[in-house]
């Protein structure tokens, strides 16, 4: 009897702090950006989607189990009110059940399973389909994404410019990605918006998407890639395709340049602690396979300190990485991004 | 040398030197050193003053006793399950300090008060002691106590390599806390992320720590491994067919089938890696043609059928527990044996989902998970199994059921997250995130409930008395306490995109449900005391809480409660006879729950050894030169091992006998010991149908 | 239940405990765990063929191709030495079951000898390689090359050591119970390294030039 009533009692308590946190930092889960359960855009709700109908389909056999222990063990306890009969210990209707209904339903799943995987595919996801169609088949916008440690640069080929540590997109327009990494594995994800997707180095993979609305959006990696890792966050801004032409317009009035020297800077070990971007208006067209090509032949230096400890501070720890973004003297100042509905 | 080291390195103290470099300024080191220096220094201390060095050497540090073994496995286990608790709290606390730009930072750290390394250091010795160190440790030393005795057997098949698998992983042990102290540990997960534990991204001895604490475990657990599956082969009692092999060893025989063919393919893994660190070759490189999703792929070969070899151990103790309580037979055991295989079976077809977003097409991908979501129908049927055992039963709430409950609980929660983390399309927004997290602490705490529940269950064998039921219950409400306000607010930090091997925490709205799990923290703290002040009181009323029988629980149900408790070193006077699945339970049912056989015979016994505690120095002595690269050391250390292992083919006197009028003096004493009266009148259950043989009571 | 024996008409019948001492034939039981042995060591070279698998044809920047390093032909030269070693072997293994101790003793010094020059020539070999430049360390498909032979070639030096032992034990000892176990164990472990052999003649090997 015990059991259920503080364990009740607790995952009540739970839910009630649980909701208060969400209330009292941020407004209505809806509008906190780190929800993922109110997705923008066909693929993000493909996922949520599958989580549904998975939760869903399971309860069909956890809510009978959860019931079936607790009942047995309440009504069974010595001195309770069941029969007891030691005798009864096999049953062969009770196994074709216990062994069958799980089988039927990860059949079931199975079903789900495969549709999902190819709806959210990341190379060739069918979920942006019908988006695509309804927006007219706009030709997708390219982006090629790097990582390095322990920054993101943005690189949109076919407009000749790139972005540091922020990304800007339209909205009602298919977006193909390229992704690869200067050094280590890192995993790219922006919550709500776009699932996720390793980067590897000396090896490309493709993530696609498509935004219906516009908003803020975080960006981060998941997947741990050294001491900087947990700085790699950056805002994505979704814009409505007018503004994202005025800012691809401003973008290459900016002057900077990216070409691979320029590159080879920037990837060195920077922790971007304050969130600083930049935009380059004259990004070497190759750069990306260019990379790529450089990682497999083994020709990127990028030189950590030997004596990596517990003990080295983070003034230390400053001074050699750098913390603070290589091109903070470029920052780009509010004119160059895209004004918005939402606030930044 | 072959490779391009940064930092010093000379052919006399190898990368020793660059210790000069370090400082140690850091109070948590200093705190954990001080812990460990007071901790052991008591220990010898107490070994010095009561004069117990040679007790110690002739009756623990050299015995192949598969019980003293077992225990042996069990401490060192627990031990470190103590200091991966300090670590999961030192994460916890700290993530909960470092939340929002404008967060404190102290002791030199940016945010909260752990520098970058050092909470990758903590993160990655947590997963990596908790899985190979504390938890594996404990389920082996399980299966060392509890197998022999459970099929009727006076030792293991090979209690030599018993003994050399327990020194191999008290050396992984050693060297695990060497790390703490002599340079660093690796930062690079416990999966070991390639490139990133590549020598150009971790240029430190920290990965080579790791290295050789994978290494060596996974060494000691192929050993161990075949070991137990010969001896439950080979070693049974007469009437004891597969079939009648109690559930637990059922399990454990799933559990080491896994081991024996999955742990080689970490060492392979880690073999390659060694190379690559060591030599300069390009297996796990992103140049020179290497490709370090191999790594990744042969890693979680041995990673997901090692989930398995970790929790069906756990099912079977629960197995165990369930029925001894429901004062019942398992419900459809061949069922229950079936599910157990099925499960070790599909082990195998699963670790790509690991990474299902590594860009796989969708049908391997699916393929994958189906594969997944196969573990989940024999799992299910356990669960279903266990209910109705429970069913029509009397169920008594000691504290091993608490545990074995809470656990099947559990496993239901861990169990439906794990078929959503099956499904590739949720898997892409979830993958890497605390969710992930949560589910499989919530899956190893299922274990680690089942090895509290374990722990009390066979306390009273292994020792011959009771561990205090009150302290027991406070500890399980502690730790259930903890477990539900740690995991329960990590699920929902999850859904809300919260990243794993976080060091700083960019969103502050995360900040109270971080706080809760602190406060679990503190509950489990409070649990750690419950359970030490438990031991202690234990120990204190031993004779007290002394167990009268041979069968503590008195409704217990397999062959370990056929002999006194705590066993004698023989096990048995003389060999059962099996007659039926539960030969406990059948004896009781039918009065012939003597001890006492007709006649005794002589009995062969293994002779305590020394080689398996000098191979294992060498072993550690080897790894901590490796780690430094100190290559003449290793080189003797080479020479060392092979020399001990020729030694011992050299010995010939390595059994003896008991004679059987010596063993029936022994005999006598310890039967003097028990309360006959309340082992003759066993309470029957009434399980074999209508009683036919009322009356006749045996011997 | 098991239901055979579950209803007993007179309990004073059963027997509860062995009345004879327990024997376990400690050969049979070596063997067992030997086998049990022997399917991790085939896991080990699972894990480094599919390796191979991955690594086969990885050159990365290097130019030293396969068919540059692998010359089938003059590795028939060792496949020849350790398959006559492993045939002495099996020859020995005729004298133990005949009882006969010099003719054991004679095949399983040749059988030893022979597997040693399978050792030296193989160093010969690879030492040559890398005076060629075609070190582990210039490219993936020839780390996967070294590690994958010499995988094999630590097994069959651990097999030599091992032989050497045996044969000093059989001089000694003679026959005993010990020692036939090591003896047999060793048979297996030594057959299982011609088998592994043509694994890697074929997969690395003759694959690798075609």
């Amino acid at each position: 009897m015990k059991t259920t009533t503080i364990q009740r009692g607790i995952a009540a308590l739970a839910l009630a702090m649980l909701v208060l946190a969400l209330a009292g930092c941020s407004g209505s889960p809806v509008q906190d950006p780190f929800w993922f359960l109110h997705p923008n855009g066909p693929i993000a709700r493909a996922s949520i989607f599958y989580l549904i109908v998975d939760v869903l389909l399971l309860l069909i056999v956890i809510v009978p189990a959860t019931a079936l222990v607790i009942w047995t063990f309440f009504r069974y306890r010595k001195g309770g009110k069941g029969r007891y009969d030691p005798t009864y210990n096999h049953s062969v209707i009770v196994e074709v059940v216990v062994w069958g209904v799980p089988l039927l339903l990860v059949v079931v799943l199975s079903y789900f399973s495969y549709q999902g995987a190819r709806d959210v595919a990341p190379f060739n996801p069918q979920a942006l389909k019908s988006a695509v169609a309804k927006s007219g088949n706009k030709k997708p916008l390219r982006i090629d994404v790097i990582s390095t440690d322990w920054q993101w640069l943005f690189i949109y080929p076919d407009e000749g410019i790139a972005m540091s540590n922020r990304l800007v997109v339209p909205t009602g327009r298919k977006i193909s990605m390229n992704l690869t990494s200067a050094t280590v594995t890192n995993d790219f994800y922006v919550l709500k918006l776009v699932n996720q997707i390793y980067m590897m180095p000396g090896m490309r993979t493709k993530q696609h998407f498509f935004v219906e609305r516009t908003g803020t959006y975080q960006g981060f990696s998941t997947e741990f890639s050294g001491p900087g890792f947990s700085w790699m966050n950056y805002k994505v801004l979704a814009v409505t395709p007018g503004k994202f032409e005025d800012w691809v317009q401003r973008a290459r009035q900016s002057g900077n340049q990216m070409n691979w020297q320029d590159f080879e800077k920037f990837a060195q070990p920077t922790i971007n602690t304050g969130d600083r971007w930049s935009l380059y208006s004259q990004v070497q067209p190759n750069l990306f396979s260019k990379l790529i090509h450089e990682v497999k032949a083994g020709d990127m230096n990028i030189v950590w300190p030997a004596r990596l400890s517990e003990n080295m501070t983070t003034h230390e720890f400053d001074r050699k990485f750098g913390t603070g973004s290589a091109n903070s003297d470029k920052n780009g100042t509010t004119a160059d991004h895209p004004s918005q509905s939402n606030s930044d | 040398m072959f490779m391009n080291l940064q930092g010093p390195w000379d052919p006399l103290f190898g990368r020793l030197p660059m210790l000069l470099d370090l400082q140690y300024n850091n109070p948590w080191i200093m705190f954990a050193f001080a812990l460990v220096v007071l901790g052991g220094g008591t220990v010898v201390a107490a070994l010095t003053y009561y004069k117990l060095w040679g007790w110690l050497w002739r009756d623990w540090l050299t015995t192949v006793d598969h019980k003293k073994i077992g225990i042996m496995y069990i401490i060192i286990g627990l031990v470190m399950l103590f200091r991966g608790f300090f670590e999961a709290a030192m994460i916890r606390t700290h993530q909960a300090m470092a939340v929002g730009p404008d967060s404190p930072g102290i002791l030199g750290a940016a945010h909260g008060y752990l520098t970058p390394f050092h909470i990758s250091e903590i993160f990655t010795v947590h997963g990596t002691l908790m899985i190979l160190l504390a938890v594996t440790p404990i389920l082996v030393g399980f299966m060392n106590l509890i197998v022999p005795l459970q099929i009727g057997a006076r030792d293991m098949a090979y209690p030599f390599l018993n003994a050399v698998g327990l020194w191999l992983t008290a050396m992984a042990a050693g060297l695990c806390m060497v790390s703490l102290f002599v340079g660093s540990f690796s930062h690079a997960g416990w999966v070991g992320l390639t490139p990133l534990t590549e020598l150009d991204h971790s240029p430190g001895v920290g990965v080579d720590y790791w290295i050789w604490i994978l290494q060596i475990s996974s060494i000691a657990s192929t050993v161990g491994a075949v070991n137990l599956i010969a001896t439950m082969l080979k070693m049974r009692a007469p009437g004891m067919s597969l079939m009648r092999m109690p559930i637990f060893s059922w399990t454990a025989m799933g559990t080491n089938i896994i081991a024996l063919t999955s742990f080689p393919l970490l060492t392979v893994a880690i073999a390659l890696l060694t190379l690559d660190r060591y030599v300069g070759t390009h297996f796990f490189t992103a140049d020179g043609g290497g490709n370090f999703m191999m790594y990744t792929n042969l890693f979680w070969l041995w990673g997901h059928p090692e989930v398995y070899f970790v929790v069906l151990p756990a099912f079977g103790f629960i197995s165990e527990i369930i029925p001894t309580f429901s004062e019942k037979p398992l419900f459809n055991h061949t069922s229950m044996i079936f599910a157990t295989m099925m499960i070790a079976g599909v082990s195998w077809l699963v670790w790509l989902h690991h990474f299902f977003i590594m860009g796989s097409g969708p049908q391997v991908n699916t393929f994958f998970s189906i594969a997944t979501m196969l573990v989940g129908i024999p799992t299910g049927v356990k669960v279903f199994n266990w209910a109705f055992t429970m069913f029509r039963g009397r169920v008594r709430l000691e504290t091993p059921m608490l545990w074995a409950l809470g656990s099947v609980l559990l496993l239901i929660g861990g169990g439906m997250t794990g078929m959503m983390l099956a499904i590739p399309a949720i898997n892409y927004v979830s993958h890497n995130s605390v969710f992930v997290v949560a589910h499989f602490h919530n899956m190893f705490l299922i274990i680690a409930f089942a090895i509290f529940g374990a722990v009390t269950y066979w306390w009273p064998k292994a020792f011959g008395f009771y561990l205090d039921e009150k302290l027991g219950k406070i500890f399980f409400w502690l730790f259930w306490g903890g477990s539900v306000f740690v995991f329960v607010p990590m699920y929902a930090l999850g859904f809300l995109g919260m990243t794993r091997r976080l060091d700083y925490i960019a969103h502050p709205s995360w900040w109270p449900l971080l706080m809760l799990e602190v406060v679990g923290i503190a509950l489990y703290a409070a649990s750690v005391a419950a359970f030490v002040l438990q031991v202690y009181v234990s120990i204190r009323d031993r004779e007290k809480n002394r167990v009268r029988t041979s069968d503590a629980w008195e409704t217990s149900r397999s062959l370990e409660w056929a002999t006194h408790c705590p066993p004698p070193f023989y096990n048995f006077g003389a060999t059962p006879i099996v007659h039926s699945n539960d030969e406990w339970a059948w004896r009781r049912e039918h009065r012939l729950t003597t001890l006492k056989p007709e006649n005794y015979s002589d009995t062969h016994m293994p002779k305590n050894t020394a080689v398996p505690i000098v191979l294992g120095f060498f072993v550690g002595l080897f790894s901590i030169a490796a780690v430094w690269r100190v290559w003449w050391v290793m080189g003797l250390c080479v020479i060392g091992m092979i020399a001990t292992l020729i030694f011992r083919a050299f010995q010939k006197d390595v059994d003896y006998v008991i004679p059987a009028d010596e063993m029936e003096a022994m005999e006598r004493e310890k039967l003097d010991q028990i309360d006959h009266r309340a082992q003759d009148s066993a309470q029957q259950t009434g399980e074999m149908g209508e009683p036919e043989i009322d009356g006749h009571a045996h011997g | 239940m098991s239901t055979d024996l579950s209803r007993v008409a007179d309990p004073g019948s059963i027997k509860l405990y062995t009345t004879e001492p327990d024997h376990h034939d400690p050969i049979t039981l070596r063997s067992i765990g030997f086998w049990l042995y022997m399917m991790s060591d085939i896991m080990i070279f699972a894990g480094l063929f599919a390796a191979h698998g991955v690594y086969g044809d990885a050159y990365g920047t290097s130019k030293i191709t396969a068919a540059q390093v692998i010359d089938p032909i003059s590795a028939l030269f060792p496949t020849l030495f350790l398959f006559s070693s492993v045939l002495f072997f099996g020859l020995a293994g005729v004298a133990l079951k005949n009882n006969d101790r010099k003719e054991v003793l004679r095949w399983m010094t040749a059988a030893f000898v022979v597997g040693l020059v399978f050792v030296l020539q193989e160093i010969w070999e690879f030492v040559k390689l890398a005076q060629e430049g075609a070190v582990p360390q210039a490219s993936a498909f020839l780390s996967d090359f070294w590690t994958i032979v010499w995988a094999h070639g630590l097994h069959v030096i651990v097999g030599l050591i091992w032989m050497a032992v045996v044969l000093i034990q059989v001089l000694r000892d003679g026959f005993t119970e010990a020692v036939v176990g090591r003896f047999l164990n060793l048979r297996i472990f030594w057959f299982f390294q011609a088998v592994v052999w043509v694994f890697v003649y074929t997969f690395v090997y003759l694959m690798g030039v075609s």
